[in-house]
């Protein structure tokens, strides 16, 4: 009876494989025969970058019947992680987004990219000289920039036309700093900057190469700045965080964004930094808003600020249709058709040709126009040849030990720490 | 023999698929973690052995190491403790024969179907902004609460406060334990003139002390293990206060590619949970016991 009742299972277990295995091989025989070639798709953004690129590999995949495209595509946050696993496991995405600050992580192994001088028909044409320089690792062009960023100051106009305080259009620190006080005199309710530890991050960085007119890391994997630098810049954010200059540390610590501060979003703060790519995000407050460039040390020779197209394209170099992923990039980057629907959602396009169609079609606003302006008045050279997170890490916890009221150290300490384990870190890069 | 080897042969083709599973997504990894853990590996490049170099960093380089190691520490003697006695507290009171007393143990059962997920840290971390519900509901009284997650004194008891709301299955256990202990017992005892409290502490607890074990055992290793919730409201922030030692793993996994590093901490991790749970074990004859051997 047992015996019986054994065979009756193990026939069932049997026929339930049987089952699976020809599902599994009719399924690859399916997608075989129906000759169409699938090819992956990557990038991270916002909602309307997501809207405008999935429309375009729409548009894509009816022009070219026999090619599927899967777009993937998240937010910021983990965005690196999941790629650079993904490449390494030799499952990553056939076409994707990638930012030059990247480039350091894979200084010794830039074989997982195609190289995109020997991609064969690849439309290169239409691509100033300088995104090649800024795309090239070693020898190899991995990458091409796809448009003009850089990141300028963000204010309320609204609070500011009110308290009778005009921004200069090219501020120093100092007059940065006294436009603050004299808004802060007139109603000490008001907040001068907030941001994310980013964005507290970023303004160090700009003073400090300013300062010392080297670049933040140079090309030898070093600082263009001493420890007794930082600790002066240190010194300077620890007073502005204690007098009301910028936001209290405690409120905006956690923030992923500037925006996401109640302060802000209720008018009470006069300052705060963006991307270029992001100004449309800032234009549908309850008050008006202006961009200036940022503050700069008087007679800097470099700005220290993230100027120029650092978003690229890049085709991963085990993809298994070239061809088609080469057909995608030509429609996505130098098609009118491409152009027009991606728009200006990775800011104004590098290519000429992708430019020259925005233009036709009236598609380059007044407010991108000033954000350029400001690109250009900003642009002083490189600001850094490396910019590695975990360096970018420990300046965040530099800041937050003089920023938090219960960080509780010194600016002297806090830029020792930094200089001492960051100068580890950068040895990596060697 | 014969049949024997079949009746083999038919239980392994049921749990191929548990087994399947189990030997590539658990003891493969396990065992490549403990090779890699003496490497330098950093996912873009082939692993370079290096020895007891990772182990040796540590303990004598990595400040973050005994730093996270403490916070969890602290993380695991907050949260345990408080969610055990919440959970036993709410075993205790859902143990009475009331009306609609299944709706009751369902609804408080509830929050640990969400478990520790993205969505309820998300809305954690809205509760406990400092423009939150809970700084606006203390407001209303006139008081203003301090920023629960922005300042390093209060993230770490805010965020084990999340741990504690999941009492749902530790509840689940004291209440199916509770249920165990005779009416016998309670009746002798208040015959005996027993109040409530000695009659929990004479009987109902050492009744129950096999679950408190179990319990303890499971939540601390799972504690120890905490990730999503403090990575989804603080980013082990601010000040590296809440900053976990699973998150010190993934920053250093999957955010400075240091995979080496990463599966050398991923192993010390390891022999601290067998140590703890060793420790639980041999202490745990001291203060456990079964009605088997009460009768």
């Amino acid at each position: 009876m047992i015996a019986k009742r054994l065979r009756a299972a193990s026939g069932f277990a049997r026929a339930v494989a049987l089952v699976v295995l020809c599902f599994a091989v009719a399924g690859a025989a399916f997608a075989q025969a129906s000759g169409k070639q699938t090819i992956r798709l990557a990038w991270w953004g916002g909602e309307t970058r997501h809207k405008a690129t999935v429309a375009a590999a729409e548009a894509f995949m009816k022009q070219y019947p026999d090619i599927i495209v899967k777009t993937e595509y998240q937010g910021f946050e983990g965005y690196y992680d999941k790629l650079i696993t993904q490449l390494a496991a030799g499952t990553g995405p056939d076409l994707f987004q990638f930012i030059i600050a990247w480039f350091g992580d894979f200084q010794k192994s830039p074989e997982m990219f195609a190289d995109l001088r020997k991609v064969p028909g690849l439309d290169l044409s239409g691509w100033p000289q300088t995104s090649f320089e800024y795309g090239t690792l070693g020898n190899k062009l991995i990458g091409l920039p796809l448009g003009a960023n850089g990141r300028v100051l963000v204010y309320n106009k609204t609070l500011a036309d009110r308290l009778g305080i005009s921004i200069d259009k090219y501020l120093t620190w100092e007059t940065f700093a006294k436009a603050i006080k004299a808004a802060k005199a007139k109603d000490p309710s008001v907040i001068g900057y907030s941001g994310t530890m980013d964005q507290y991050g970023y303004p160090l960085i700009s003073y400090l190469v300013q300062k010392t007119g080297k670049p933040y890391i140079s090309q030898a994997a070093e600082f263009g700045f001493t420890e007794k630098d930082i600790a002066e810049g240190l010194e300077m954010f620890k007073e502005w965080f204690s007098d009301g200059t910028f936001q209290s540390l405690e409120k905006t610590v956690l923030l992923k964004a500037s925006w996401s501060d109640p302060d802000w979003l209720n008018g009470k703060v006069l300052f705060s930094e963006t991307p270029v790519t992001q100004i449309p995000q800032h234009l549908n407050y309850g008050f008006k808003v202006g961009f200036t460039r940022y503050p700069f040390v008087e007679g800097a020779k470099l700005s220290g600020v993230e100027v120029g197209p650092n978003m690229m394209f890049c085709i991963n170099a085990k993809t298994k249709a070239m061809d088609a992923t080469v057909k995608l990039a030509n429609f996505l980057y130098t098609s009118p058709e491409g152009a027009k629907l991606m728009a200006l959602e990775r800011g104004v396009p590098t290519n000429k040709k992708g430019y020259e169609v925005l233009v036709k079609n009236g598609m380059i606003d007044d407010v991108t126009k000033v954000a350029m302006k400001l690109i250009d008045d900003t642009d002083t050279g490189k600001f850094s040849y490396y910019d590695p997170v975990e360096v970018r890490d420990l300046l965040h916890t530099a800041i937050q030990q003089v920023g938090l009221k219960s960080g509780g150290t010194s600016a002297d300490t806090a830029a020792k720490e930094f200089f001492a384990k960051a100068t580890k870190v950068l040895k990596n890069f060697k | 023999m014969s049949s024997l080897s079949k009746h083999n042969r038919v239980a392994y083709l049921y749990i191929a698929p548990w087994l399947l599973g189990f030997v590539c997504l658990t003891l493969i990894p396990f065992i490549s973690t403990l090779a890699f853990s003496f490497t330098d590996y950093s996912v873009l490049r082939p692993p370079r052995f290096v020895g007891l170099e990772n182990y040796i960093k540590m303990f004598t380089e990595d400040d973050l190491f005994p730093k996270s190691l403490w916070v969890t520490t602290k993380y695991v003697f907050i949260s345990v403790p408080l969610k055990l006695a919440f959970a036993l507290l709410v075993a205790i009171v859902l143990n009475k024969k009331l009306k609609g007393i299944g709706i009751y143990r369902t609804l408080y059962y509830l929050p640990s179907i969400f478990g520790g997920s993205v969505a309820l840290s998300i809305l954690w971390r809205m509760l406990f902004m400092g423009d939150g519900l809970i700084n606006r509901l203390l407001a209303t009284f006139g008081l203003m609460g301090p920023d629960w997650l922005g300042d390093q004194r209060y993230s770490l008891i805010t965020i084990s406060l999340l741990q504690v709301w999941q009492f749902g299955s530790s509840m689940v256990l004291f209440l199916a334990g509770l249920k165990q202990v005779p009416d016998y017992l309670y009746d002798a005892a208040r015959i005996d003139g027993a109040g409530k409290l000695r009659i929990f502490r004479s009987i109902t607890f050492p009744l129950i002390t096999p679950i408190v074990f179990f319990n303890l055992v499971m939540q601390t290793v799972n504690a120890f293990q905490t990730f999503t919730t403090a990575f989804v409201i603080t980013a082990g922030g601010p000040l590296h206060s809440t900053y976990l030692y699973a998150i010190l793993l993934y920053d250093n996994a999957f955010k400075y590619f240091k995979m080496g590093y990463a599966s050398a901490l991923s192993w010390v991790l390891f022999v601290i949970l067998m140590a703890i749970t060793g420790l639980l074990f041999k202490s745990s004859s001291s203060w456990l016991h079964y009605m088997d051997s009460e009768n």
